[in-house]
């Protein structure tokens, strides 16, 4: 064999080894025990997990909750355990995070459960946290007419931020179905909370 | 003695002489949208630099909201400007620096067209929300085969190029033929899996974080580093140094680049001996590093004199090499897991990743440009203080946005690390170093925009003394004309 084939053969090995340990091994290893979802998010939320990703959710939040040693995470209260690859047995878009400019959220819908709360905060963060860097969800969001009596799920906005009158501003399919995510949010199971493996 | 530590790369640029001009529109076809690429990316970087000291700046726009703008930045960074570079590099050495006629010169523009549609999708995609948010794999499904297909109408004659005009001494045609078959041989594997609905769990994250760094190691940083042995004979007069210790270095880049992702799974849902095996490989991947750098700063104290004078290439290659070096050390250090805790989601880690992306390979790839461009052109570079002020402006843009990441990376993960801390006090923290960060992000817009001009003006000037070559010739042609009867 001459010696640029077997560079060429060494360089199709190596990336062949990188593969087969951090891809192959772990989805044997780590992956779906069966070829079911269940566990899955589904409906709403599975929509809201793509919405999350689309709008690049992760360049600022992780979904990981480090053990103690590794970080205040628990302390904080972003989660009762380090997160397991359990946790994400059955999912296909795994958004771990690269960066934390907000908190974790692993187990957001823990910590709040009231949607409107996630509307308000979506649609002007700066109302909730004055001076985060957040960006303004506006655009998932509609003005609409108001008719006779406000929509349940209608912001109560006032000031600067308030609809001219006779209009009220909604979520649109996309924020519900993003706060529908982040409401599944749960990855510790209710009988593990408290537990620290 | 110093010939016997040098390893024996052939000088692929002479000092002088022009390229076979069948190269011309090859080169411009790569090049020429990788400069607009390059303005894409800038552009989109400052304005989410703009976006962390205003939030509410252009908020009304899903299109421009900060979680597609920053990954768009990278990705036109990388597919749009840096892989095209890469392939220009390896053209350049399959034809030994101009000097042999190209065969299927076809194949390269109908690449270059195909590459180029895909990523305007692609980009186009990724700001109307359709990524998935996975990082280097965040371009929608709908480009990937149009860049596929691309890709390999290129590369595929590359390395068939590259192997058949093998020369046993070179270890750029080594390094450049790793980038050249890393990326389909993964790229391929990666997209494919990650479209199997079968693929589930955790072994999705490895599979990204396996991509993400052989992306930037095994791709790109192979190009850069062909790229640094191609350019050593004519930038120092001389090849690098310890030429046996570089192809151990090659060897163990091949490898290591693989196995490094993992590091950044520190403290995740993985097993111990993935994140083990990712920190020991970043640590070999810097020993091979220092393995490099060590030949290249030997074959610099041994530069001829007379090549001291003030070489555009020569200065970016030289703060190419020594982000490379930086860049990789700090990338080992920082997964150390006692580092870890403090610095692992911090601006700190974008630090290292701007220093090796703009300062390495965007500045090891400039570099190339103003060695390669005058060759293919047929003409200097117009303005020696354009590229003068380019090379300032990017080495103080890069320096300083690097150094206040890196600091306020410091401050927001020792914030993080304090329980009681509530974290948007901690973001309080980091905010003036954030806000800082637009001046020498504004100060890289404006180097690639003087690039831009600098290379807009070369191409025209080449066009004008072509033209005028060829009425010239016309005219001796009808003197001659006239004579001859």
């Amino acid at each position: 064999m001459t010696e640029q084939k077997r560079v060429l053969l060494g360089i199709l090995l190596a990336t062949g080894v990188g593969w087969l340990l951090l891809a192959w091994l772990p989805l044997q290893k780590l992956g779906p025990a069966s070829g079911s979802a269940d566990g899955a998010p589904f409906g709403r939320a599975a929509i809201g997990g793509q919405i999350y990703a689309a709008n690049g959710c992760a360049s600022c939040h992780t979904q990981v909750v480090r053990p103690p040693n590794l970080g205040s995470d628990i302390a904080r209260g972003w989660g009762a355990r380090r997160t397991l690859p359990s946790d994400y047995r059955e999912e296909h878009i795994i958004p771990l995070g690269v960066l934390r400019l907000g908190p974790d959220l692993s187990d957001v819908g823990e910590r709040r459960t009231d949607p409107h709360w996630y509307y308000r905060f979506l649609y002007d963060p700066r109302a909730t946290y004055p001076g985060t860097v957040m960006p303004s969800y506006r655009y998932l969001f509609a003005r609409v007419p108001l008719l006779g009596t406000s929509l349940p799920d209608s912001l109560p906005l006032a000031g600067r931020d308030a609809p001219p009158p006779g209009f009220q501003v909604v979520p649109s399919p996309e924020a519900r179905a993003l706060v529908a995510y982040l409401l599944s949010l749960k990855r510790v199971p209710p009988e593990e909370a408290g537990k620290t493996p | 003695m110093a010939e016997t530590l040098e390893s024996k790369e052939a000088p692929v640029m002479g000092s002088s002489g022009e390229a076979d001009p069948s190269l011309r529109a090859p080169f411009l076809w790569l090049l020429g949208p990788a400069a607009v690429w390059l303005w894409v990316a800038t552009i989109l970087a400052l304005l989410g630099s703009l976006k962390l000291v205003d939030p509410r700046f252009l908020g009304a726009w899903g299109w421009l909201t900060f979680g597609r703008i920053s990954p768009a930045a990278f990705l036109s960074f990388v597919y749009g400007f840096g892989i095209p570079v890469g392939l220009s590099a390896a053209l350049w050495a399959v034809t030994k620096g101009g000097r042999l006629p190209l065969l299927g010169r076809r194949w390269c523009l109908a690449s270059s067209f195909l590459w180029n549609v895909g990523l305007w999708g692609g980009i186009t995609g990724v700001l109307a929300g359709e990524s998935r948010s996975l990082s280097w794999l965040g371009l929608p499904t709908f480009s990937l085969p149009s860049l596929g297909l691309a890709y390999l109408l290129l590369a595929g004659w590359l390395v068939a190029a590259l192997v058949s005009r093998w020369e046993e001494a070179s270890l750029a045609s080594r390094f450049l033929l790793l980038g050249l078959v890393w990326i389909p041989w993964a790229g391929g594997v990666a997209a494919l899996m990650m479209h199997d609905p079968a693929v589930r769990g955790v072994a999705m994250g490895s599979l990204e974080w396996w991509f993400n760094d052989g992306l930037l190691y095994a791709g790109l940083g192979a190009f850069a580093l062909g790229i640094v042995y191609l350019l050593a004979p004519t930038s120092l007069g001389r090849p690098l140094a310890f030429s046996r210790l570089g192809r151990l270095a090659f060897w163990a880049w091949a490898l290591f680049a693989n196995l490094a992702g993992t590091a950044h799974l520190v403290g995740g849902p993985f097993p111990l001996w993935m994140v083990s095996l990712g920190v020991s490989s970043r640590f070999l991947l810097w020993v091979a590093a220092v393995a490099v750098g060590v030949g290249f700063w030997v074959a610099v104290r041994r530069r001829p004199a007379e090549k001291r004078d003030w070489d555009p290439s020569w200065h970016f290659l030289r703060f190419g090499m020594s982000s490379f070096l930086v860049a990789a050390g700090l990338g080992a250090l920082l997964v150390l897991p006692a580092w870890s805790r403090y610095v692992h989601y911090t601006v700190l880690e974008e630090a290292q990743l701007i220093l090796f992306l703009y300062g390495f390979l965007g500045m090891t790839f400039f570099s190339l440009l103003y060695a390669l461009l005058p060759r293919v052109l047929g003409r200097p570079w117009p303005s020696p203080t354009l590229a003068k002020a380019h090379f300032w402006l990017s080495s103080y843009g890069i320096s300083f946005l690097v150094g206040l990441l890196a600091v306020g990376g410091l401050f927001q993960g020792v914030g993080l690390d304090e329980p009681e801390l509530p974290i948007h006090e901690v973001i309080v923290l980091l905010l003036p170093f954030l806000r800082s960060a637009a001046a020498p992000a504004t100060a890289l817009l404006a180097a690639h925009a003087v690039f831009g001009l600098h290379l807009l003006w070369l191409i025209l000037e080449s066009g004008a003394s072509r033209r005028g070559d060829e009425e010239s010739a016309l005219a001796r042609a009808g003197m001659e004309g006239v004579r001859t009867p």
